[in-house]
């Protein structure tokens, strides 16, 4: 059970939240160049981890595609974490699946 | 044939590939008698235990067992009920008062379990928006605690302090903290820096649980655990413990100064929707728990061995858990699963029992040899032990 999070069963992607789309919607900030900077500061933090050289994009899967191991996510999650000044909690953890998926939980969370 | 037990067949093969390889499975031992603490009589043969947690020694103290055999007389085998119906005897009420007594403290709850005590005080007070800030290499009763609650579980490296202190900044304002610690971590034996630790979490308004489940009646003045042995006990909410190790018997139990504690007794569903222990046994862990209290001749010879069997182990040329010993676990790590059972069965045939501890229970997929010593262990003992470390090892290519 150490691997709580690593271990988590694959989920659907979550449907964006209503409020957080009306967020978007309400700002001047173009949507899209916040989301790509975010996605940007991501996939640099990947790379150091990035022991296999895979190609990542937004759909690249953590544990399937990196193969990282649950001291390897939680290593890269507290950089994200210091990076984005926000905590991942595991049950958080537990519904990524995806880079992509990542920097959508990074955009709620900095809403 | 794909059912449900399909997910379980990667390890099934690795299990099979091992036992192909002819080696004793490691998993799979049988004591066929049980002479001391310390001897038993594995496939016909005197084996010396190395891998119990009967740190003290207590499984066979006469006045333990005298006091398990008149309970067993006298309240019958088992309570069939539970704590809060039938299944409270007075032996129960007796075996809480020598926790107090021990810990010095005010409550004390007796669970049928360690893992339950676990289970059961972690789902119970941490709720859906609380926040469970807890040590990456916990315990599985302590992440199976988080995963029964409904709590928001924040893991930060192990003992890494200033990666607690940042989770603790970082958790919205307002929110109730638990931080779970462990005073010794038993996979490499290494202890919390629990001073440092729970200074930071009560600087920012956690609660903090402590699991001393692996140093209880050893560690500290009056064997009260790594809490003590620091100063701190005081500034620590809940001390998680066990039956099952120093105690000698089984049962958990969580100790504490908080004064709504006793209300944990009909919302903690661990303690409620289960049998409570045999009069036996909580006859057995009371007379124990006090004959602790006095045991600081048996401490300082537990420590001497420990120290003994690390540095000789060391000198041998094995690869340790630890660069000191620091608690009564001394971790001898290994190249690989193959290896490592390779060597665990060597060293049965040498007439020595050691844990053979892998993945995913270890850190970092490791595999070790997991000793555990107890203050019954004799000097000879010892010297025994490295001598069987010291062929199987040469026998297996791990040292030269």
């Amino acid at each position: 059970m150490r691997r709580l999070a690593a271990s988590a069963v694959p989920v659907a992607p979550q449907s964006r939240p209503i409020t957080l789309l009306n967020t978007w919607l309400s700002t001047n900030e173009p949507l899209m160049s916040d989301r790509q900077r975010k996605l940007a500061k991501v996939l640099e933090l990947i790379e150091p981890f990035n022991k296999k050289g895979v190609a990542v994009t937004e759909a690249t899967r953590f544990a399937q595609d990196l193969e990282w191991d649950s001291l390897t996510v939680l290593d890269f999650v507290a950089n994200i974490e210091d990076e984005f000044d926000v905590i991942i909690t595991m049950n958080m953890q537990a519904e990524i699946e995806t880079v992509g998926q990542l920097v959508d939980a990074l955009e709620k969370l900095q809403a | 044939m794909s059912d449900l037990f399909s997910k379980f067949d990667p390890l099934i093969e690795q299990r099979a590939a091992l036992l192909d390889t002819g080696v004793t499975d490691p998993f799979n031992l049988v004591m066929e008698r049980v002479e001391s603490p310390t001897v038993a009589i594995c496939n016909g043969q005197r084996t010396i235990l190395l891998g119990t947690y009967n740190y003290m020694g207590m499984t066979f103290d006469p006045d333990v067992v005298a006091a398990g055999k008149k309970a067993l007389d006298e309240f019958g085998s088992g309570t069939t009920g539970s704590r809060v119906l039938n299944g409270t005897y007075a032996g129960h009420r007796a075996v809480e008062d020598a926790l107090k007594d021990f810990y010095a403290m005010d409550h004390a709850m007796v669970f049928s379990t360690g893992y339950q005590a676990n289970l059961g005080v972690i789902s119970t007070i941490a709720g859906k928006d609380d926040y469970i800030i807890l040590d990456i290499d916990s315990h599985a009763s302590i992440y199976d605690g988080c995963a029964l609650g409904n709590a928001q579980i924040v893991p930060f490296r192990h003992n890494d302090i200033d990666a607690l202190e940042k989770r603790l900044k970082r958790i919205p304002e307002g929110a109730g903290k638990l931080v779970v610690l462990e005073g010794v971590y038993s996979m490499m034996g290494d202890i919390a820096p629990l001073k440092e630790m729970v200074a930071v979490s009560k600087a920012n308004g956690a609660m903090v649980l402590v699991d001393e489940a692996h140093s209880m009646g050893f560690i500290g003045e009056n064997g009260r655990g790594v809490a003590e042995a620091q100063g701190i006990i005081d500034d620590v909410d809940f001390i998680i413990g066990t039956f099952s190790k120093s105690v000698g018997t089984v049962g958990g139990f969580c100790v504490s100064n908080h004064p709504k504690f006793e209300i944990l007794r009909l919302v903690c569903r661990p303690y409620v929707f289960t049998a409570s222990l045999p009069p036996s046994v909580v006859a057995t862990a009371a007379t124990s728990i006090r004959k602790l209290m006095n045991s600081a001749d048996k401490r300082q010879h537990l420590w001497e061995n420990s120290k003994r069997l690390h540095a000789g182990l060391r000198q041998l040329g094995f690869k340790l858990g630890t660069d000191e010993p620091q608690s009564a676990i001394i971790a001898v790590m290994m190249p690989d699963l193959e290896t490592g059972a390779a060597m665990w069965e060597a060293l049965l045939h040498e007439g020595l029992y050691v844990n053979l501890a892998r993945p995913p229970a270890t850190p970092a997929g490791m595999t070790l040899l997991r000793c555990s010593l107890c203050a019954l262990h004799s000097s000879e003992q010892v010297s025994e032990i490295l001598g069987m470390f010291a062929a199987a090892g040469r026998a297996t290519g791990c040292i030269s």
